[in-house]
């Protein structure tokens, strides 16, 4: 299964200490971190961060519901993590705990969206769940394209023709979504081009929901990560930026994506509206705990000097060089198979080569009223049991044709699926041979 | 910019009592009282405006945190550790093994199937089976959730096609039900409950309600029934729960059972009984002449494990293209929270008799069971005991909603002031007390009619405190209103 970014169910291992510190946190004291066999079984910085986390959950424990927004400790670790990669101060008042980040950005859609003339700009390739909201909440998509031949590069120009064509259709754009690091894309943004993007978003007056749950999983080693929030705070042409900032623990090293943790930083949000956003989130009552608890450890790990430390630094240092790897071995081995060529995976947990396809396999696509990437997506799963997602789930130029692939499992078995991938895609150019269409 | 009038002003109506306006007033006190910068008459807030056990101190049974701890943690330092057995009882360890393996070996870190994992599936299905009579349950029409409030929400999402849809929905209920329908933008089609039958259902009342939505032109497609109910408590007869899935069956109504306190029955004289059990045992279900689909949650009962965001609900009798429209919208969500699904899984198959947790756990549970039978009586009691209040029993469920006279002085100065008399009387009760109830007004009602709801969870000393506290409150109130 290489169809979704889901690490564990692909074998990747939880980090220790977080399990520790989450079965501290859920055990009664007497069995737990009370317990005479407690200090043979975890390590001490596990049970102390427990007592810490039990402390700021209250006595209530975690079974109760929490504040809606989250435990308000839990949300200061956040705005702390937040405020030490920016260099700027963040408030847990603006930060709402969620169900994963997909909880939040169905959240803010509900809010943002008022009637079918409201529009949302998306990234073409995008995630979906922006496409499914949308739809589902009865608003139109407005896409501007990332320029495949330009690493997945956004340009002001595409972003203005956006514009204008929407308001020539009579929509009124609320807000524009951005994927950083991109998905199903991979591409890194610099913070020029995260300055154009603000820069609209605030010359528009349209909020701009900053999607970065890849924030951690960067490979390219001349990219690093910056926030649209710092860009945007340096920035004297973004200054009157709304913006929604999102963040999981289901992606970066850790790969807790069952615990559905996640969060969303409000910054310049209409205080009557962030209230209505309180009064939505308040309507679920509150996110799940454990997935709260998941989030405050995932911002604030062992220290130097901790007793886990050293572990910690290990099983999060072989995930990031491992992933980093199969990265690489991946696209290299895409972009070794005549007929597709596949751009550099800088960060997130994807490849999204493009193919190119036969004539008659298009046609028989058609024929089937497939898609040409779905036709070529059930032969690959049946050839060699490989299940991607074909490229049209997320949106693509006109004429293209490909897949996703994830590159989560483990090393050697990336090794054999990039030859099976080779394999598949000879047997499919041979199955339906004649007129090798040139790529559109 | 995106300000309150271009936001979506269907959010911007929507309305949700249970965390709103009084309750804001209450945490922002609360605040007051712990930073030590403002004076009250009291030292503390008594939360009584949520079912939230745990948080008003109901501990946590041992034996799912036991398993949940030990499915948790990587074998290694969990059930395969040398000193496991000196930590965690054998059924414990055992347990865990079971779910680890229902998770397919990639432990609660993953995203599950979107329903949530087969094998959980199944031991809901079994208890349903067994709580039912042996009437079979389906473990691929089971869909788990974050709490039963995100499955509600769902479905809510699927009846409402357009702004003409038309809900049934108790008068008084649980506002997550006027909340999303209104944030939906569909129209709310009340069925009053008859008070001084105990809150009864009536079935005229039933017909005249549905007859003028019709005749209105609203397309009114499903009934929402809350058994036992919030706020009202009432525990319905086998005959009143058969009546209801035959009015929903012959009116072509979806059934959306809310069942979440079907494990919280405390009139000896009541006894729980399944809608789905109903639709069987009137030949419904073999005639495929109904749809229903019934809600459960692990937030309530005697785990109370609310913050854990465990629920289900199982749907019946619906066509497969709408069922597979449900899978769809929670595949867009992935999944919901494997912690949620854990407790669940263990919510519904506990230890067995024999079990090394067996005589524990039943211990534990009953002793919450006893104690919130005791605290329910004490309240609805101790209420009735006050000149100006009603109070119907708490026959199940965790609340009682007392109506209040209400001074003249008062309804006219809340009129004055453009606020339900309602809440001004539940403020009052706030700052004079430390109380923090609900207005009755957030859970609808009789014209004319006013009240709170207030749970009966927190200990039974502070219960009885609280008794008095509404009391002396009630007169204090009534003279400043006179």
């Amino acid at each position: 299964y290489t169809n979704i970014g889901n690490p564990h169910a692909v074998g990747q291992h939880p980090i220790s200490f977080y399990r520790e510190v989450l079965a501290l946190c859920d055990l009664p004291a007497e069995y737990g971190v009370d317990n005479a066999a407690v200090a043979a079984s975890f390590p001490p910085d596990a049970v102390e961060r427990a007592r810490e986390m039990r402390e700021a959950i209250g006595p209530a424990g975690t079974g109760a519901y929490t504040n809606s927004q989250g435990v308000l400790q839990f949300r200061q670790d956040v705005a702390n993590y937040i405020a030490e990669r920016d260099g700027h101060p963040s408030y847990p008042a603006n930060i709402f705990l969620t169900n994963g980040a997909s909880a939040a950005i169905e959240n803010c859609l509900t809010g943002l969206i008022s009637d079918d003339r409201d529009a949302i700009m998306i990234p073409i390739p995008q995630y979906p769940i922006y496409s499914a909201l949308i739809g589902r909440l009865g608003a139109r998509q407005v896409g501007y394209y990332l320029d495949e031949e330009k690493g997945w590069a956004v340009s002001e120009a595409e972003l203005e023709k956006r514009w204008d064509a929407a308001k020539a259709d009579g929509l009124k754009v609320k807000a524009l979504a951005l994927i950083n690091p991109g998905n199903p894309t991979g591409q890194v943004l610099k913070r020029e081009d995260l300055e154009v993007i603000c820069r609209f978003c605030a010359r528009n007056g349209i909020v701009l929901l900053a999607d970065e749950v890849y924030q951690r999983n960067v490979y390219a080693d001349d990219k690093k990560f910056i926030s649209a929030k710092k860009v945007a705070l340096e920035d004297p042409q973004s200054e009157n930026l709304q913006l929604v900032s999102y963040h999981s623990t289901s992606k970066g090293f850790i790969g807790e994506c069952g615990r559905r943790g996640g969060m969303m930083e409000l910054h310049h949000i209409d205080p009557y509206v962030q209230s209505q956003i309180y009064k939505l989130a308040s309507s679920g009552l509150c996110s799940g705990v454990a997935g709260q608890i998941m989030m405050s450890l995932m911002v604030k790990p062992p220290k130097p000097g901790d007793a886990s430390y050293d572990t910690f630094m290990k099983e999060e240092g072989d995930i990031h060089e491992s992933l980093k790897r199969r990265a690489k071995i991946l696209v290299e081995g895409l972009n070794s198979i005549d007929g597709i060529e596949c751009n550099e995976s800088e960060g997130a947990m994807y490849a999204f080569p493009r193919l190119t396809l036969p004539q008659k396999a298009l046609d028989a696509a058609a024929a089937n009223t497939q898609s040409p990437d779905t036709l070529y997506s059930l032969s690959l799963l049946e050839e060699t049991g490989i299940c991607v997602v074909p490229a049209s789930g997320f949106g693509q130029e006109k004429g293209r044709i490909g897949f996703r692939t994830t590159f989560l499992p483990e090393e050697d078995v990336i090794v054999k699926a990039v030859s099976e991938f080779k394999r598949h895609h000879e047997l499919f150019c041979a199955k339906y041979a004649d007129d090798i269409v040139s790529k559109l | 910019a995106l300000t309150g009038s271009n936001m979506n002003q269907r959010l911007a109506g929507m309305e949700y009592a249970v965390r709103g306006t009084v309750v804001i007033a209450a945490d922002r006190i609360a605040h007051e009282l712990e930073e030590k910068t403002v004076e009250h008459p009291f030292d503390h807030i008594l939360f009584t405006n949520i079912g939230n056990p745990q948080s008003v101190g109901q501990k946590p049974l041992t034996w799912p945190r036991q398993v949940m701890a030990l499915a948790d943690l990587p074998d290694e330092v969990g059930v395969d550790h040398p000193l496991a057995s000196q930590m965690f009882p054998s059924d414990a360890i055992e347990r865990a093994r079971e779910i680890k393996k229902a998770l397919g070996g990639h432990g609660t870190g993953a995203y599950t199937h979107s329903q949530g994992p087969l094998g959980f599936r199944k031991d809901i299905a079994t208890f349903i089976e067994n709580r039912d009579g042996g009437v079979k349950s389906d473990p691929t029409s089971i869909f788990m959730s974050n709490g039963a409030s995100a499955a509600i929400q769902d479905v809510l999402t699927a009846l409402i096609a357009d702004e003409n849809c038309g809900v049934m929905i108790p008068i008084p209920q649980y506002p997550i039900y006027s909340a999303t329908i209104d944030l939906l933008g569909g129209q709310k089609v009340g069925y009053f409950l008859d008070e001084e039958k105990g809150w009864d259902m009536n079935l005229e009342e039933l017909g005249r309600a549905l007859n003028d939505a019709r005749s209105k032109g609203i397309k009114v497609n499903s009934f929402v029934l809350i058994n036992p109910g919030n706020p009202t408590g009432q525990v319905l007869s086998k005959k009143a729960v058969q009546d209801i899935v035959k009015f929903c069956s012959e009116n072509g109504l979806v059934l959306l059972a809310d069942e979440v306190y079907q494990e919280n029955v405390y009139d000896e004289n009541a006894e729980f009984y399944s809608c789905k059990r109903a639709a069987a045992e009137t030949g419904l279900l073999d005639k495929d002449a109904i749809e229903l689909v019934s809600f459960h949650s692990t937030s309530k009962g005697l785990y109370g494990e609310c913050g854990r965001r465990g629920g289900y609900m199982e749907v019946v009798g619906f066509d497969p293209e709408v069922e597979a429209h449900l899978y769809k919208k929670a595949s867009a969500a992935l999944c919901s929270g494997v912690p949620g699904m854990v407790m669940a899984d263990l919510m519904v198959k506990g230890p067995k008799p024999g079990d090394a947790s067996y005589e524990s756990h039943e211990a534990e549970k009953k002793a919450i069971y006893d104690s919130l039978k005791r605290r329910a009586k004490i309240v609805e009691v101790g209420l009735n005991s006050i000149p100006g209040f009603s109070c119907q029993p708490a026959q199940g469920a965790m609340y009682v909603f007392p109506k209040v006279t209400m001074p003249e002085g008062a309804i006219k100065a809340a009129a004055e002031q453009n606020v339900p008399v309602d809440t001004m009387y539940a403020v009052s009760l706030l700052e004079s007390t430390g109380i923090c109830v609900v207005p009755a007004c957030g859970f609808e009602q009789e014209e004319g009619r006013h009240g709170f709801r207030t749970t009966f969870l927190p200990s039974e000393t502070e219960m009885e405190k609280a008794v008095k506290l509404f009391r002396t409150h009630h007169e204090e109130f009534c003279s400043r209103y006179a």
